[in-house]
Order: structure tokens, then sequence, then C-alpha cells
């Protein structure tokens, strides 16, 4: 009766309700590195996932978005990162394609899918070389 | 009659009991989702903006660092929560983040201390709802019904395990409503310094609470009219005093009136009404009872479901209207009035210029209370017609009836 409890009330919750499953697809890697945008997946969801996150993720976060950098004033040009090597995995955690794709060509990846990306939707991919 | 009323009485026991146990169980077993991380966000005094220029200046976070703009600082006091309230999130007030600031500060900043004090809260609606119905109804019977549904919905009991001002807020509408009728009927200073005093705690919680307090102006002018009497004077004054006090987070809120849009923006989206239509069905039939109607709903129980919705939906349609016809307008104008600015204003700008805050139950507190008490006096007066239809033996009828409430109330 109780386990009926979370999925029944998911009508009246709004946001972030992918971030559960993302997280425990990424707990589940030995190493794992999280890339993510904020300007796309938003600081709420950052924050939100890093209570079910592990201590061992490591987050490699950017703000791509020229207003919302100005507006943390950060005033040098933003970069897409390098990926450093050492981790086991490392997982594009996403809204829209944007970032992902110019993250994938930069490193000469693909990324591979482990959650439906539907609009507006949350999502976490894999970046596997080509 | 006295039978019925101890079964009832054992009722309303046995739903707040259910209701104490929904609340306290498993406060930390739902993820800690969007809207609450921006409560811990605030009570540690962070704002977004700094957040952002720290965490995206530095090669590397562990999920713990991000933790930090969750917790406690000791650089940042009090002044720093209504601040960043202030500036990136004016659309509301600061009273509850201030209330669970200081909460936290004694029991935890963890999501289960945070959730636990909406709990705590929440379970001050009971005597609040239960004071309300004394003040609008003879018969006590409609304040326990009214209790009991109360202890058992969803819709309350969802909210009573959120780290938001929804446990709060219900507590502080059903106050001020009360404490109005109070002082209406006592016509006493301190019975309309309680009022203001509840009125400023309630606009301090939420930007709505001035929708309440317009259906409030409005059923004060249905009953007295546009004479200016004393009734009337005496109301305008504690009205006055809270406007007055509300004043300066108007001020400021006006002031960063741009951040206010810019956060609020996520509820302009544009909609099909029929999906809005479809919302508040699912909305009204989880203040009563979640039958689990969701778009992840299996299509094969789809059909039951909406069946399900549809009776309740009935049932409270039938409830207010049962009301306005078979009570004074004292009674029925108060209710109605309340219901009916919150839902229309909420309602109407997402129906003519499209949007989805309608859909969130959470800013329609005031009309759900609305029905739920329509439903409790239904309920009650049903009840005790059939009791009286047995000529005093309420052997079988009020067990039947007790049995039909257990139904609406449980599960």
């Amino acid at each position: 009766m109780l386990l009926a409890v979370k999925p029944r009330l998911g009508g009246l919750r709004n946001g972030a309700f992918e971030n559960p499953a993302i997280a425990r697809k990424i707990d589940r890697a030995p190493k794992p590195l999280v890339v993510s945008d904020i300007s796309e997946v938003s600081l709420g969801n950052i924050l939100s996932i890093s209570h079910l996150l592990e201590p061992k993720v490591r987050l490699q976060l950017v703000l791509l978005d020229p207003q919302a950098r100005s507006q943390a004033q950060l005033l040098d040009t933003p970069t897409i990162p390098k990926i450093p090597s050492g981790f086991s995995d490392v997982f594009v955690y996403g809204r829209s394609q944007k970032f992902s794709a110019k993250l994938a060509t930069m490193q000469h990846s693909k990324i591979e899918l482990l959650s439906k990306p539907k609009t507006q939707m949350l999502w976490v991919g894999k970046l596997v070389k080509k | 009659m006295t039978l019925i009323k101890s079964k009832l009485r054992f009722l309303v026991v046995v739903l707040l009991i259910l209701g104490l146990f929904f609340r306290f169980v498993n406060i930390d077993k739902k993820f800690y989702w969007y809207d609450e991380v921006f409560t811990s966000l605030r009570i540690s005094g962070y704002t977004q903006t700094e957040v952002l220029h720290e965490i995206s200046s530095v090669q590397f976070v562990g999920a713990k660092v991000l933790m930090k703009y969750q917790q406690s600082n000791p650089a940042k006091n009090f002044g720093d929560t209504v601040k960043s309230i202030a500036i990136e999130e004016p659309q509301l007030p600061p009273l509850y983040f201030l209330a669970v600031k200081y909460w936290a500060k004694l029991f935890g900043y963890s999501p289960f201390s945070t959730r636990s004090f909406s709990v705590w809260i929440s379970l001050l609606a009971f005597p609040a709802v239960y004071w309300l119905c004394r003040e609008l109804f003879r018969a006590p019977e409609v304040a326990w019904i009214a209790v009991g549904l109360l202890a058992v919905s969803p819709l309350h009991v969802l909210y009573a395990q959120q780290a938001r001002p929804y446990s709060l807020w219900p507590v502080l509408i059903l106050v001020s409503c009360a404490s109005l009728l109070r002082a209406m009927r006592l016509q006493t200073k301190l019975s309309w310094s309680i009022y203001a005093v509840a009125t400023i705690l309630e606009f301090y919680t939420h930007l709505f609470s001035l929708l309440v307090a317009f259906g409030q102006g409005i059923y004060v002018l249905g009953i007295q009219g546009f004479r200016l009497n004393k009734k009337v004077v005496s109301y305008l004054i504690p009205n006055a005093v809270s406007l007055i006090a509300f004043l300066p987070w108007v001020g400021i809120l006006l002031v960063n009136r741009k951040a206010a849009s810019g956060a609020t923006i996520w509820a302009d989206i544009e909609n099909s009404r029929l999906s809005l239509v479809n919302n508040w069905a699912g909305n009204i039939g989880r203040a009563f009872w979640d039958f689990g109607l969701t778009y992840h709903a299996r299509s094969i129980y789809l059909i039951a479901l909406l069946a399900a919705t549809l009776i309740v939906l009935a049932i409270v349609g039938y409830a207010v209207y049962f009301l306005c016809s078979h009570t004074r307008k004292q009674v029925w104008l108060f209710v109605l009035a309340v219901m009916a600015v919150t839902a229309l204003a909420v309602v109407l700008p997402d129906v003519i210029l499209g949007g989805i805050r309608s859909t969130k139950a959470r800013y329609l507190f005031p009309a759900y209370l609305g029905m739920q008490i329509a439903v409790a006096y239904l309920l009650a007066t049903k009840m005790s017609a059939l009791c009286l239809a047995g000529n005093g033996n309420c052997g079988s009828s009020d067990s039947c009836t007790v049995n039909g409430l257990c139904a609406v109330g449980c599960c």
C-alpha cells in the first residue's frame, strides 16, 4: 500500500521527476563524471539530483547561456569543457540536444541515450568514442 | 442520536489516526523535488546567482559540495534569506522561509527536518477547520466530518510532506476566515485584533491570500450592503492595518517585478483548454480521494478511474449547490465568495490568456477548502436526516451512512 503512494501522488507533483531514475543509472558506474550545461537543465534540477547521487560522482558544470552568465557575474566567454581522462563513464545530463551535440562533436564521440528524450524532459546519455 | 454521534466521533478518530500515519510515514523516502530544493537554497541564505557563480567557476564539484548551498552557513543570517527571496523570487512572501530557517537551526537542514516542519504545521489545520465550521454551522457534526475529510485528503497529505509553504498557508486561510466570522459575531477589539494578526501572517505566507481577503470583502459587502455602519467600519480597520503591514512586500514585489515574472514564466506555457479541464477534474477529485488518474494510468483502468472521478465531481458540485440552497446567506455566501474569488482569479487568466497555473492544486487551496467544507455539510445533513427518518432509532440507517462516509474519506 505504501509503495503505491508515490506514483499515485505523481499527478500533483511537477518537475524533476526524471531525476531518481537518472541518478540510479549514474550511481551504477564505478567512477562516474556528469557533464551538464546548467543553463539548459537549470540549477534547481542540479541541486535536486545532488540529493540522489553518491559521493563518488563528480560533476563538471558549465553555464553557456550568455544572459545567465552575465547575471551570475561570469565575465569570461564560456567554452565547451575538455573531458579529462580517469573516469569510468562520462554521462551527459541534459534537457535539450544543444549542449550534448556540441560536446560530442568536440570529443569526436557520440551520445548513447540512456533515457528517452521527450520535449522539456530531463534525460541522461553516455559519451562513447566513435 | 447519541449512538450515531459516538459512532461518528469514533470514525473521525480513526480517520485522524490514518491521517497522522500518512503524514509522518516515509517523510524522507520521497525524493526532494525541484521546488523543495529552492526552499533549502533560500534558508541557506545563498542567492541563485552566487551559487551559479561559484559552481561554474570550478572544474569539478562533488554532490557533497552542492549540498553546501542547501545547509547552514555561519556567514548567512535571516536577513540573507529575506534578501535572496526579495531579489530572485519576490512573488514568494518570506514568512514560511523564515519559520523553516528557524526550525532548521534547531533540527537541522536535512529534507527530513524541513519536511517535518510542514508535517507538524499541517496538524494545526484540524483545529482550524473545526473552528471555522463551528463558526459557520450550528451542528458540530459538520466540523467533525470536515476534520475527518482533511485528515485523509490526498491533497492535504501531499503538501503536509513538502518543504514548501502549502502546509502553513491553508492553516492560515482557515484561521483568518474563522477569526473574521468570530469578530463579526463578538464585535470586540480583541477579536478584530486576532483577525488582523491572522490576516497579516496569511499575507506574508502567500500572495494569493489577497484573493481570500477580497472574497471576505465580498461577503461583508453582501451581508451588510453599502452602508458604512459600525460592523463595516470595524471590519475595514483591521483590513486596512493588514494591507498597510503588507505594503513593504508589495513594494519589493513591484521593484523586482522582472525577477518575479522570470521566476514564474513556467506558468505561462500554452496548454490546450481541454487538458486544463482534465487537470481541474483530477485535482478536485484528489482533494478527496486519489484514484491514481494520471497520464501514466493504464488505459484499461482509465474508464473506471474517470467514472470514479466524475462521481466525486458530481458529489462536490451537488454539495456546493446543497450548501447554497439549504443554509442562510451568512453561511453560503461566505464559503462561496472565498471559494469563487480565488478560483476565478486563478482559472480565468489560464482560460483567456493561456497558462497552466490553475492546474497546480496548491494555488487553489482556498477553493478546495470551500469544497471540503461543503461536502462535510452535505454528509452531516444527510446523516442526521437519515437518523430522524429512522425515528431516533439509528441502528441500521446510521451504520449505513457511516460506511458511506468511510468510503468517501478513507483509502
